[in-house]
């Protein structure tokens, strides 16, 4: 599970369902947070991030990056899939939302069965 | 785009950023680029929770580049509202792809990570943005806003390489925000032009 924890919030958060003991208080944060977010137009939030404040707005400090080099997350040229302009579909919006790249796996699957198929004929 | 893409931007090229940042700040120049104090790792966490309260969609994308290793490595990253108030009324679509964020990698910043020739990614992020308001349903309509703090560089780029028009001063926003004159927008027919101009090549 990856932990994220904010600058200014020292508990670690594990971005899960439910609660639980160590991580309530930081998931009120973080629900704290993306409503302060909400409140604020597209167009405002793009004009803060422009500033110091909107550092502080958007920052998450990843503990499992700690110690870890950053090549660890590149991934091989053959494996990077080409997104498709579709509009997800609700289950892969909320794996998007849960940090994955549904976009790009969707055709990775299209892809593999196009060439099982091809291998079957 | 996943969090394992903004991790690795966040470890890497945007240190190299915030360094290039620190080094024209030492030399009283101001910051050579709009996302010095930006963190990938919370805008593609936390923004698309923010929108899905107001009822929104983002599209989080991630433009690879090959290293000499064989790996892929992100040389783009673009966070887009999927659908969003088209802001130049009348229009017969009202909404519209908002190009939220977007961050091309400094071309030293790939090099020194083994990318031979880094190629010029601007034309290519808006292409990304027009397409998915196409196929989106929304016929290429997409604006954005050019930060203040990206300096006059982004301004030539989309008045005068992409043609976009900008809202005027004083403009009404969505949101009840009144535009600085540095809003751009690529209406149906642009669009459809944009789009085709890069089409052998997608």
């Amino acid at each position: 599970m990856t932990k994220f924890t904010f600058h200014r919030a020292l508990p670690e958060l594990h971005l899960q369902q439910g609660p639980t003991a160590e991580g309530s208080p930081v998931i009120a944060d973080v629900v704290d947070r993306v409503v302060a977010l909400a409140k604020l137009s597209a167009t405002e939030l793009a004009a803060l991030m422009g500033s110091e404040e909107g550092h502080d707005l958007a920052s998450l400090e990843v503990t499992e990056l700690t110690g870890v080099a950053p090549e660890r997350y590149l991934r091989s040229w053959d494996s990077i899939g080409r997104a498709s302009p579709s509009a997800l579909n609700d289950q892969q919006y909320d794996a998007f939302l849960r940090g994955e790249n549904p976009l790009a796996e969707t055709v990775i699957e299209i892809d593999t069965s196009e060439i099982y198929g091809e291998h079957l004929k | 785009m996943s969090v394992a893409d903004a991790l690795y931007w966040d470890a890497t090229i945007q240190r190299d950023i915030i360094l290039d940042g620190i080094k024209a700040k030492r030399l009283g120049q101001p910051f050579p680029r709009a996302d010095f104090y930006w963190t990938w790792t919370g805008i593609r966490m936390l923004f698309p929770l923010a929108q899905l309260l107001q009822k929104r969609r983002c599209r989080g994308l991630t433009i690879f580049v090959r290293d000499d290793a064989g790996r892929g490595v992100p040389a783009g990253m673009m966070l887009l509202i999927e659908k969003y108030p088209w802001p130049v009324p009348p229009a017969a679509i009202a909404q519209s792809t908002f190009t939220w964020f977007i961050a091309a990698a400094p071309s030293a910043s790939l090099i020194s990570r083994g990318v031979a020739d880094p190629p010029s990614l601007g034309r290519i992020m808006l292409d990304t943005a027009l397409v998915s308001s196409k196929a989106l349903g929304l016929d290429g309509q997409m604006w954005l806003h050019a930060a203040p703090s990206g300096g006059e560089k982004p301004i030539h780029f989309y008045r005068t390489v992409c043609h976009m028009p900008s809202l005027p001063r004083g403009a009404a926003l969505p949101g009840g925000q009144l535009s600085d004159g540095r809003h751009f927008y690529a209406p149906v027919p642009l669009a459809r032009r944009l789009i085709h101009a890069l089409q052998l090549t997608r």
